[in-house]
């Protein structure tokens, strides 16, 4: 009997599932499609099994790609998050600064893509941007265009720039939330700033760490648009990231079906690290333990 | 054995226009050995007066001495004080070893003398089997315990406050745990601070019983004293459960009466006895307007029959008195009558007989005097 | 104060349920109902009926159990299995909508920006009814709940307890026939939590209301004196009337929650239709057969042998009198509740009318009466007849 009322519920969520065939399950079947096929036109179709994805894999270029970019997202985690922590920390708490702080931190995350990318090529360059120029008056030999490292710096920064924010706001949230007594409870202890942050404050951003960390790895790891406007991926290779690279088969080359089994791949890897990430930092996580005495 | 003493305590929150005052100038000492109920309603600014004495609040005005050394400026971490609050705080990923050891550890302990302290006050908290758990899994209960601990095992506290400790623990467990509280006090020469809105909590627990209202001081007693001889009319309402019962009283010249029965007779000037302020000055009879008679619900006695063996008409069981309803409450029933047009309500054995009417009677010995609300006789 | 002059306990009841009685009323009723909670435990083949207008008290420690029973039972959750009918009528499918149900929860849940007004008045401008019936009803209710002065307060500008009491003037205002509540004085301060109890108890009876009260104070079922229904992890122990089942428990678990004051428990051997226990060395004729068995004994119940000490004339069958060792004395407004041990009994508590001062380490003889004794067998099954 219930059943019947029960059906009226999928009706509602119907609109959800379309919306996310559309735009999820239905693309993606699409990519599966090319990655197996070789196509000349629409009805001059070959089957080709895995040979996309073995020529893929021996790509050169596509593995300096993907080491560039995990060496890439692994400097983002490892500078923002602790950066982002420290900056939450040193925030006013309460109070009008605190509000003040809060909306100066977040301007940054207001900014488009693209802009930030447009903002950072005039700002680093050497004969119109402020960076730039400022660095070259110090007598640094600095030039984003042509120097691998210097490009690599500048684009780590413009990320930094532009995310640690996120990791500021989550952080601040959280610790706004801990309750006042946690504080007066570790005071009477005689704990040191260390220990508090330690042992109180660390402990209880765990789960937006976590969601930080995750959020982060899977932006940084997708990066476009920022390197594109930039460096266009220049000096040579130095900054071309595994998105833009595959941009460039697939539009650039127009060799489809090895982009295809490139976009399955590199949304495996972010499904895989994503899933690593996740249980590495839940897994201490356990069911709680009721204990409780026999009368 | 500390003595620790507050002279003159005032606090408000906030400043200029929104200040709000939540203590007038509380005096009170707190001696070594003993245990206190702090006592009074919520926002009767127990919690702050708490938290004036383990420094975690400066007082607006007045001083905090611990054996004669004026502390009013150090902060918690100098005073050595432990406190418990009412929400169980552990460090969650820490195991219950290393909970104990936190507060040893920030004050540079030797090994060994860190393990011994620990050993000693896992015993005496039945802690020794959970030592190696995770604080973060025990229950609501044992967290409590193990905050408890962190409190008690520095040798050199004065004073252990708890401030509701009991409120995450569930009603069947409260008992033993507030005796756990109770021995351990007895090996330990501090000072004990105990915060509560609950009386019953309050009287076993206490060797005196401090009660506040509205950010005073109301009375300072043993918890037979409190039953006996509220200061205040709050203080009567507030103590015993249900608490006590109100009657207006006739005064003639220094003669009181209730319903013709004579009560008592008062000296001309009275200096009357509840009240820390005006415990000094001496009050013509006159100037006071309300008389009433207080009286327990478990001090009135009752009767299927009129006594008539007494003189005393008050003492023997003798008004006639309808009975409204009866509350059984297990070892005790709640009798509610009406007398000359006020509701009374008696508490009796679950053993007593009863009927549609009742006669009682008011043993003089536990009649108390209130005029204006304060406890005269 | 003790009387021992004839004549029998009388019960006298002035606040009589409304009469609105018809002959369709059957109460709340469950039919082989099956609950699951988050946990994964689950509750099965559930059948009790609540009669109409009773007040169940629902006991049990945390997470025994209860909420997710009253959530079932007011249809915002629905059971595994089985059928809950209202009235005769089946309601399982129903939404919790379209029921003629109210809650109360512990946290006191009121919307924030309304005014206490505009709080209590809005179960009724749900239902569309005129302005000025409106303002009767939440007039009468603000009334009753002596909140009257408030009704132009925000909800945050009220203490806890006059917040609670919004609350329950909103579930009163519905004039719903079921009404709900979950722990709701648990946040309230101890004498406030007396004053509601009070109210509550004397505005649900006269509304007539089928109540489900949620408590984890043993206490409460004992004062609102109608049923009972005892829980303990997910299982239910016993239903029925709330004095009967103080007096007569049906199983151990049942005794030991149902507690104020606390229940001593003893260990007792049978051999050879012989009954010994670890109090005294009295061996006494048993109709039980050989084993172990459980004596549990009401504090109250454990008796002061002193001289002058009228008590000991009510006792129907004493027990051998025993002495034992007084660890700790607490005083409960005019009882004294001690503390004692003996070497096969750790701990044996005893409730004493008066405020005494007892000294620790001292010892006391007690007695107890074997009338007032619950057995239990080793399941904790209560056996009602085992003296011979």
């Amino acid at each position: 009997m219930n059943k019947t009322k029960n059906q009226k519920a999928w009706l509602l969520v119907l609109p959800v599932f379309a919306l996310v065939a559309f735009s999820a399950i239905i693309p993606l079947m699409t990519v599966v499609n090319y990655s197996v096929q070789d196509i000349f036109g629409i009805d001059d179709r070959v089957f080709v099994g895995k040979e996309w994805y073995q020529e893929i894999l021996r790509d050169e270029v596509l593995h300096g790609a993907f080491k560039r970019q995990l060496i890439f997202s692994a400097l983002v985690l490892l500078i923002e998050i602790p950066l982002g922590i420290a900056v939450a920390l040193s925030l006013p708490r309460r109070g009008f600064g605190s509000s003040l702080a809060i909306t100066l931190v977040a301007i940054p995350l207001l900014v488009p893509w693209n802009v930030v990318g447009t903002v950072w090529q005039v700002f680093a360059r050497t004969d119109i941007g402020l960076g730039g120029s400022l660095l070259l008056s110090f007598g640094i030999d600095y030039n984003y265009t042509s120097n691998p490292f210097d490009a690599w710096i500048t684009v780590l920064i413009m990320d930094i720039w532009h995310w640690t924010s996120l990791v500021v706001l989550l952080c601040f949230a959280r610790l706004q939330s801990i309750p006042n007594v946690y504080y007066q409870a570790a005071r009477i202890d005689g704990a040191s700033l260390w220990s508090i942050f330690r042992f109180i404050q660390l402990p209880k951003m765990k789960e937006v760490l976590l969601l930080a960390v995750l959020l982060r790895f899977i932006d940084s790891f997708l990066i476009y648009t920022e390197p594109f406007v930039l460096t266009g991926g220049g000096p040579g290779n130095a900054t071309t990231f595994l998105s833009q690279y595959l941009t460039q088969l697939a539009v650039g080359q127009f060799d489809l079906g090895p982009a295809a089994a490139f976009s399955i791949i590199y949304f495996l890897i972010i499904l895989l690290f994503s899933w690593l990430f996740f249980t590495a930092l839940t897994s201490q996580q356990e069911e709680k333990l009721e204990k409780t005495r026999e009368n | 054995m500390a003595t620790i003493r507050l002279g003159q305590i005032r606090h408000a929150y906030g400043s200029g226009r929104t200040t709000e005052e939540v203590l007038f100038g509380i005096d009170q000492v707190f001696e070594g050995g003993q245990a206190y109920a702090l006592l009074g309603p919520s926002g009767c600014g127990k919690t702050t007066l708490l938290n004036i004495l383990s420094g975690l609040l400066r007082p607006t005005a007045g001083v905090v001495t611990i054996d004669d050394k004026d502390v009013t400026l150090l902060p918690p971490e100098q005073r050595n004080i432990a406190q418990v609050f009412q929400f169980p705080i552990v460090y969650e990923n820490m195991s219950v070893y290393n909970n104990l050891a936190f507060p040893l550890r920030a004050r540079k302990y030797s090994h060994a003398a860190m393990k011994q302290a620990i050993d000693r006050i896992a015993e005496v908290l039945d802690l020794t089997d959970l030592l190696s758990y995770k604080a973060g899994k025990l229950s609501a209960q044992y967290k409590q315990i193990v905050s408890l601990g962190r409190g008690l095992v520095r040798a050199d506290v004065n004073a252990i406050l708890l401030d509701e400790a009991l409120t995450a623990v569930d009603p069947y467990e409260k008992w033993l745990f507030r005796r756990k509280l109770k021995q351990i006090h007895k090996q330990y020469p501090h000072v004990m601070i105990y915060v509560t809105h609950d009386q019953s909590e309050a009287l076993t627990f206490a060797d005196k019983v401090i009660v506040m209202n509205e950010g005073l001081v109301l009375q300072t007693d043993a918890p037979e004293l409190l039953f006996e001889k509220p200061a205040t009319k709050f203080v009567g309402y507030f103590i015993g459960s249900p608490g006590m019962n109100f009657l207006p009283v006739r005064r003639e010249g220094v003669k009181l009466s209730l319903m013709n029965n004579h009560l008592c007779s008062l000296p001309a000037k009275i200096s009357k006895v509840g009240g820390q302020a005006q415990a000094a000055s001496r009050i013509d009879l006159k100037h006071i307007k309300n008389w009433e008679l207080g009286i327990r619900p478990e001090y009135i006695t009752l009767d299927l029959k009129p006594n008539k063996t007494t003189r005393n008409a008050l003492r023997s069981a003798n008004f006639k008195v309808k009975v409204m309803n009866v509350t059984q409450l297990g070892s005790t029933n709640i009798v509610k009558v009406i007398f000359a047009g006020h509701e009374l309500l008696i508490k009796v054995t679950e053993a007593t007989r009863l009927a549609e009417t009742v006669y009682i009677g008011f043993p003089p010995d536990k009649i108390c005097i209130y005029g204006d609300g304060v406890l005269i006789a | 104060m003790k009387n021992n002059s004839p004549g029998s306990p009388v019960d006298i009841k002035t606040t009589k349920p409304a009469t609105n009685a018809s002959k369709t009323d059957k109460g709340l009723s469950l039919t082989e109902v099956g609950i699951k909670n988050s946990a994964g435990r689950e509750m099965t083949k559930l059948s009790l009926t609540f009669p109409p207008r009773s007040f169940n008290v629902i006991l049990g420690r945390s997470n025994a159990g209860k909420t997710n029973l009253m959530r079932v039972l007011a249809g915002l959750d629905k059971p595994s299995s089985g059928r809950i009918q209202y009235d005769g009528i089946d309601v399982t499918s129903q939404s919790v909508r379209s029921r003629d149900i109210a809650m109360v929860y512990q946290e006191f849940i009121n919307y924030p920006t309304l005014t206490v007004y505009e709080n209590i008045a809005s179960p009724l401008r749900v239902k569309k009814l005129s302005k000025q019936e409106i303002k009767t009803r939440v007039e009468h209710v603000a009334n009753l709940l002596r909140l009257d002065k408030f009704l132009d307060r925000k909800p945050k500008e009220l203490s806890g307890g006059q917040q609670q009491r919004v609350s329950i003037a909103r579930a009163l205002i519905k004039e719903a026939k079921y009404i709900f509540l979950n722990e709701p004085l648990a946040n309230l301060d101890y004498k406030l939590r007396e004053e509601l109890r009070i109210e509550i108890k004397d505005l649900l009876r006269k509304q007539g209301a089928t109540v489900f009260y949620a408590t984890t104070d043993p206490i409460e079922p004992l004062f609102f004196d109608d049923y009972i229904l005892l829980m303990k992890k997910g299982t239910i122990l016993q239903y029925g009337k709330a004095r009967e089942i103080y007096k007569n428990p049906a199983n151990l678990d049942g005794m030991l929650l149902y507690h104020d004051p606390p229940v001593n428990v003893i260990t007792a051997t049978v051999k050879a239709k012989r009954l010994s226990h670890t109090l005294s060395a009295e061996k006494i004729k048993t109709t039980l057969s050989d084993g172990t068995y459980k004596l549990a004994i009401r504090a109250q119940h454990m008796t002061v042998i002193a001289s002058r000490s009228k008590s000991i004339k009510l006792i129907v069958t004493p027990s051998k009198p025993f002495s034992l060792k007084v660890t700790l004395s607490e005083v409960r407004g005019s009882q004294t509740l001690i503390h004692l041990e003996n070497k096969t009994n750790p701990t044996v508590l005893s409730l004493v009318t008066g405020v005494h001062l007892v000294n620790i380490g001292a010892t006391i003889d007690f007695c107890f009466d074997w009338d007032k004794v619950c057995c239990f067998d080793e399941t904790g099954q209560r056996i009602s007849q085992f003296l011979a």
